[in-house]
């Protein structure tokens, strides 16, 4: 194979078609309080292709997929299998929930590779048609590295630009705006208090890893009936019953993402919706109807409420732990600055926030990222206050609130 | 652009003709293959057992030796190819259908899924002409053994090692608790730890990689807030 194939040079040309599109905005927009919404919402669309390229490049193609000539996955030529080896085949570990099934391990959810490491593979260094060279604890230490360099350079804005499922919700606000209604608001102590359940959440997901992994991991089963397909000869355990990734039983992203693998061809609808085996729960393969109830619920919810996944997901939530919480803020490069020489208090960025975060607000100045904030940079473009609100990448300023009121006459 | 001078075409003409030839030489020392159909039968008359294939295909070579038909180089209609294959039977009739596992998303490993129907109570064997390591090491290999001749569906019960079928030690794969049919998968790992005899640097790369970008970031963040000259103001705001 060689080494820039056809679809390595299909890759870079739609980035550089990508950055041609974000400066091409960034000039023309003449509307200077959308200018940045606007270039986010085509990142974000830009980046769910990009990463989805696996979902019609991918691997489960087979000589009669309509995608095959389009070749291999990508992650075979470009990022993920070749690039990392047998070591660490399951992809670029992204602080997003970019589904580890779908999206043909291009890049693939920190969660899912923390679940998995935790409990398939720990002493065991193969998953289920996948080898891995190394053991759970060495990929454990690259997941949680790649997680923490990703989110000292980059904070939450993974969130706000690139998360597929943060562009869902954002078109579901957009989508109600259409319809005239005004988003409700929670109050600070509700917010308040789904900020704090982000943490529990993360803790029942390791719990439960190490629960249903029991049987992999100490050699009994916690639960009877968790060690599932135990005629694997070469396992002896559960290593592909359909509990060993808990939080992707309920993930809400993953019926997202396999719903579009159906709607290319990419995976038949009644390989997904058969029912498997388990005790206590009912669970397709790959969506469960906890997925689709959840799903559900959250897309009515993040309808009335701006981002409101993003309020309790746990993936946010790791990733704001490695960068805007002690120690790992003192080395974060990315930071929302503010000015309170100049800030007058006005508010704007309070009200415009889709996250609600009150603390750019009601802090002083300084520092001010705060651990809900997305960085979607909404705060920036809107204050009217010419520097009052800055994004600084290693101490440079690299946007800036303008002083759009009188620019407007 | 310069024409090309007519040493060059003469040289490159002579390479296209030795290429060719190459192919050439490949095809006249290729082995001859043997035609059977679905309806061929190997039978092996001391066992009163009769083997056939599902699908038609080719056999660069087969033989009946010690009651076990050996194939080489069989290749089958549906692209599937076993470079060896070694197959018994004892008092029954068996119809074996052999599939690509995963489409080629195995890289690397030998891998297959065999399916077979079956007629009469009895014994089979099967050697897939797997590595040694397949047999010695559970860790360099995937074998699952199911009672129906169908794969992938929630009625066939995976059945333990022990439960109805053995692996010797050659790695042969002796099923007695099939009723009307069975299917094994088998994935090879072993050429995958080649990778254990590369230095300690390669074998981790991964995350020697990982762990340097986080330390580099860490470093230019700590580099960064306490820069000569800058008074570090985080706390400012509280």
């Amino acid at each position: 194979m060689s080494l820039l194939s056809y679809v390595d040079t299909a890759m870079i040309l739609f980035i550089i078609a990508v950055i041609i599109g974000a400066i091409a905005i960034l000039k023309l927009n003449s509307n200077k309080t959308r200018r940045i919404s606007n270039l986010r919402l085509y990142i974000q669309i830009a980046a769910v292709i990009g990463i989805f390229l696996g979902l019609i490049i991918g691997p489960f193609n087979g000589p009669d997929s309509v995608w095959r000539p389009l070749g291999v996955s990508p992650r075979s030529n470009l990022l993920g299998v070749d690039a990392l080896g047998s070591q660490f085949p399951d992809g670029i570990t992204a602080p997003i929930l970019a589904c580890y099934i779908p999206n043909g391990r291009t890049v693939t959810c920190a969660i899912w590779q923390i679940q998995s490491y935790i409990f398939p593979f720990w002493n065991y260094s193969r998953g289920y048609d996948v080898f891995y060279a190394l053991t759970g604890l060495e990929m454990l230490l690259i997941v949680f590295s790649s997680l923490i360099a990703a989110s000292l350079l980059l904070g939450r804005s993974f969130c706000g630009w690139l998360c597929p499922f943060g562009l869902y919700q954002d078109l579901l606000t957009r989508l109600r705006r259409l319809f005239k209604k005004r988003h409700l608001t929670l109050s600070k102590k509700k917010i308040d208090q789904l900020s704090q359940s982000r943490w529990i959440i993360i803790a029942v997901i390791i719990l439960a890893s190490v629960v249903l992994g029991s049987y992999a991991l100490f050699g009994f089963e916690i639960i009877p009936g968790t060690a599932l397909d135990t005629g694997h000869d070469a396992l002896h355990s559960g290593i592909v019953s359909y509990v060993n990734e808990p939080y992707c039983l309920v993930c809400p992203e993953r019926p997202l993402c396999i719903l579009v693998q159906c709607a290319v061809g990419s995976m038949e609808w009644s390989y997904v919706s058969q029912i498997a085996y388990g005790p206590f729960y009912i669970a397709g393969w790959y969506v469960t109807s906890i997925n689709l109830a959840v799903l559900i619920a959250v897309s009515l919810l993040a309808f009335a409420y701006r981002r409101f996944w993003c309020r309790i997901c746990p993936m946010g939530a790791l990733t704001a732990l490695f960068s805007s919480h002690r120690p790992f803020n003192r080395v974060a490069l990315t930071k929302l600055d503010k000015d309170r020489e100049k800030c007058t208090k006005c508010g704007v960025c309070k009200r415009v926030c889709p996250m609600d975060v009150s603390e750019v607000y009601e802090r002083k100045g300084g520092d001010v990222t705060a651990s809900n904030c997305t960085l979607c940079l909404r705060c920036v473009e809107m204050c009217p206050y010419k520097d009052a609100l800055k994004v600084k990448f290693a101490g440079k300023t690299v946007a800036a609130s303008k002083d759009w009121l009188s620019e407007k006459g | 652009m310069k024409p090309p001078r007519p040493p060059i075409i003469l040289t490159l003409v002579c390479l296209v003709l030795m290429g060719g030839a190459c192919q050439a030489g490949v095809y006249v020392s290729a082995q001859t293959t043997t035609p059977f159909t679905a309806s061929t039968p190997f039978s092996i008359p001391a066992c009163n057992a009769t083997i056939y294939f599902a699908i038609d295909g080719s056999y660069s070579q087969a033989a009946l030796e010690n009651d076990t038909w050996v194939f080489s180089g069989l290749v089958f209609i549906n692209s599937v190819t076993l470079n060896s294959f070694n197959v018994s039977a004892q008092d029954c009739n068996i119809t074996l259908y052999f599939s690509e596992l995963f489409r080629g998303y195995l890289r690397g490993q030998e891998a297959g899924l065999l399916q077979y129907n079956l007629t009469g109570p009895g014994i089979q064997r099967f050697n897939f002409g797997l590595s040694p390591s397949f047999t010695a090491n559970p860790r360099y290999r995937d074998l699952m053994v199911r009672f129906s001749s169908e794969f992938f569906t929630n009625s066939s019960e995976v059945a333990r090692l022990g439960e109805g079928w053995q692996l010797a030690s050659d790695g042969t794969v002796t099923v007695d608790g099939a009723v009307t049919g069975a299917s094994i998968m088998y994935v090879d790992y072993s050429n995958m730890y080649k990778e254990t005899s590369l230095p300690f640097y390669l074998q981790h790369s991964v995350t020697l990689t990982a762990v340097s970008l986080m330390s580099a970031v860490v470093v230019i963040g700590l580099v960064l807030r306490f820069k000569p000259g800058k008074k570090p103001r985080a706390e400012e705001s509280r």
